[in-house]
């Protein structure tokens, strides 16, 4: 009896001793983690999971190694971990959890389209206010890094009639050029959509070729000459139409370009909310 | 189900997961986006009259009509860097060359393509 | 006694997973992983309680995935004297050669037999032949060349072979020729069609409207287009001789990439080996 209690006390203390091992190595691995040491807090937590044989840190190394993985940008590694943990969290706050840093490291790989699949599925499967919010903060966040102001400034809309980040998307959709707006001025006059996005001389300059291509190409045809200006009406004057209805589309798209940037630039510096 | 698609998903990435070469730190994310629409051969800006030549005419006329060169470099900028690799009249006899060979639209095969869509055609392989 | 068990638990217990033994299983775990940086640490952290020879390879298989190829050849060199995987190393040595693109040392090593193993003369040999065809320009003797190898292998090589050294060529030369006669005819001899056709296109259109603008009084036109025609005939030419050469060097190139696919297919003769390499 005394032999069988001293063996069940020994088994209990291989068990507890066991146990706190890994508790030491999890608050070491924290440590590095909380001081950004994420490369060694990487193998740690590794070490973790290869010891935790019951699997009851599972969630939370995975959890990290995705973090760590996505402050040092390595987000493909990072959704790998990230997917592990979602498959071993106990509970449905851990899952959630999991699913949303898989949002953010899509959004900052600019894989928007995963991003808002695993959205949506989140909107059906946590229907509740609170977590409806966060979905559209998110939501809001992978549409304006995939440069879709209008619908971002919809989803944060929903989280506050006045939002910061509301305001900023709408400011922006409305201080970008419409591209086919560009092209159909230029259509109808050569150079006008330069002229729409900001760029005077090079619309100066479109719309003299073409003034010029269409008066040789018209005299041409009047003198008879019809090989001489299909040559001339091909080789400068369609030429130059086309140019300045492409070369509107790019100066607009290059305009929109440096707004977008600038309000990424504030998103990165000073915008203080919760970011991806 | 869901569990083996996850799984086999994880199996997948682990296949084609970033490797880690050397000790690194965090970063900072950029949410820039860099404008991929430029010629990745542009030919650097000298100041001499061929470079003054060069820039006039993208600023008068290349600029202005149209992306119609399917090559890169572009035709100018093949021009320009022969120029400066070989001499004049080479350089002149590789333009005329590239020139017809860009107003071939019959088939394109023989040549690689760059991320942009455009076929590399540099300046080496004709000097 | 209980209190003698408790006391020497609680101090066993610290630093557990600090063992070397449990290093040594973690490491492993994370080579099976293929995370060959952090397992080379470990391992390196293993070596300072346990000289062991099958981690200084795992180490040495580690940096060469890395691509760091000097750290790796000092692992290997520590397993060539009086080690179970001394051969192994040794062909492993070649291989890092191979990759170091350093054939003259290759060839010299080989040669004086130094870093050699004989259980692995055959592979090595192999390696050297494949190095040879790829790295000589002049013609070298085919029975050396093609000893080591035997049935597909044999053939694969000496269709290489044969393709680098008697490669149907282009002659630059007779291209110019050919286009300075018929514009174009230089770029289709060299397989080029389209392109030719198009030369022979443009410039004909060139002359027919110098000729049409000469017929119909416009002189001025007339030299312009002719003018033209004369540049882009030049240009014709010159392109059909640079087509040839760039027919020729295609050649080679495509044989080069199918040596080293070859070699790669092969694993570079690099043997299997348990737990370690694929």
């Amino acid at each position: 009896m005394k032999s069988l209690f001293i063996f069940c006390l020994f088994f209990m203390m291989e068990i507890s001793f066991a146990q706190s091992n890994l508790e030491k190595q999890l608050n070491y691995a924290n440590e590095l983690f909380d001081s950004t040491d994420y490369f060694d807090a990487i193998t740690e937590y590794k070490r973790l999971i290869y010891f935790d044989v019951n699997k009851e840190y599972y969630w939370e190394a995975n959890y990290k190694i995705g973090l760590s993985y996505k402050s040092g940008g390595f987000y493909d590694n990072a959704i790998q971990f990230l997917k592990i943990s979602e498959m071993n969290a106990n509970t449905s706050d851990g899952i959630l959890e999991s699913k949303l840093q898989i949002v953010r490291c899509n959004i900052l790989r600019r894989t928007t389209p995963s991003a808002l699949q695993i959205l949506d599925e989140l909107e059906i499967e946590y229907p509740t206010e609170e977590y409806q919010a966060e979905i559209s903060y998110w939501r809001g966040w992978a549409f304006m890094l995939n440069d879709e102001w209008e619908n971002a400034a919809v989803e944060f809309g929903k989280l506050d009639a006045g939002h910061e980040l509301q305001t900023l998307c709408t400011t922006v959709e409305e201080s970008k050029f419409s591209a086919i707006f560009a092209k159909v001025i230029s259509y109808l006059l050569p150079g006008s959509g330069y002229f729409y996005s900001g760029e005077y001389l090079p619309g100066i300059l479109s719309l003299s070729w073409n003034i010029l291509g269409g008066y040789f190409t018209v005299n041409a045809i009047t003198e008879n000459r019809i090989f001489d200006a299909f040559v001339i009406g091909e080789l400068g004057w369609l030429r130059f139409y086309r140019g300045s209805i492409e070369g509107a589309e790019k100066s607009v798209a290059k305009k929109n370009l440096e707004i977008a940037n600038s309000a990424y630039r504030f998103l990165q510096n000073k915008y203080e909310g919760t970011q991806p | 189900m869901i569990k083996i698609a996850l799984f086999f998903f994880v199996f997948v990435i682990a296949i084609a997961a970033q490797q880690e070469n050397k000790r690194w730190s965090k970063i900072h994310a950029n949410y820039e986006i860099k404008n991929t629409n430029q010629d990745a051969y542009q030919c650097n800006g000298e100041l001499n009259f061929l470079g003054g030549a060069h820039g006039l005419y993208k600023y008068l006329i290349s600029d202005l009509d149209g992306d119609n060169c399917p090559f890169s470099p572009s035709c100018s900028n093949f021009f320009i860097q022969a120029a400066q690799q070989t001499n004049l009249i080479k350089a002149s006899l590789m333009f005329a060359d590239r020139f017809m060979r860009d107003t071939n639209f019959f088939n394109r095969e023989d040549y690689i393509k760059n991320p942009t869509g455009k076929l590399i055609d540099t300046v080496e392989n004709y000097k | 006694m209980t209190f003698i068990i408790l006391n020497e638990k609680i101090y066993s217990q610290e630093e557990s997973l600090l063992t070397a033994f449990n290093r040594y299983k973690f490491s492993n775990y994370l080579f099976q992983q293929k995370d060959y940086y952090r397992a080379n640490n470990e391992f390196r952290q293993y070596l300072w309680y346990e000289n062991n020879d099958t981690v200084r390879f795992k180490i040495a298989f580690g940096l060469i995935e890395l691509g760091e190829l000097k750290q790796s050849q000092d692992y290997l060199k520590s397993l060539f004297i009086n080690s179970k995987l001394s051969d192994e190393a040794k062909l492993f040595f070649f291989k890092i050669k191979y990759f170091e693109n350093d054939y003259d040392e290759f060839t010299a090593l080989r040669k004086n037999k130094i870093y050699f193993s004989s259980i692995y003369e055959t592979k090595i040999n192999k390696l050297e032949s494949c190095f040879n065809l790829q790295n000589s320009n002049m013609l070298i003797d085919s029975t050396n060349l093609f000893a080591p190898f035997s049935g597909g292998e044999y053939d694969t090589i000496r269709s290489l072979y044969f393709r680098k050294y008697y490669p149907e060529r282009k002659d630059e030369t007779t291209a110019g020729i050919i286009s300075a006669i018929i514009p174009g005819a230089g770029k289709i001899y060299t397989e080029n069609y389209s392109d030719g056709i198009t030369s022979f296109l443009f410039t004909s259109v060139l002359g027919f409207l110098s000729y049409n603008n000469f017929k119909n009084n416009h002189d001025v036109r007339g030299w312009i287009f002719a003018a033209l025609t004369g540049y882009f005939y030049a240009g014709n030419i010159y392109g059909s001789v640079a087509s040839a050469r760039i027919y020729n060097t295609d050649i080679q190139v495509r044989v080069q990439f199918d040596i080293s696919e070859f070699l790669k297919n092969k694993n570079y003769f690099m043997p299997k080996i348990h737990g370690i390499s694929k």
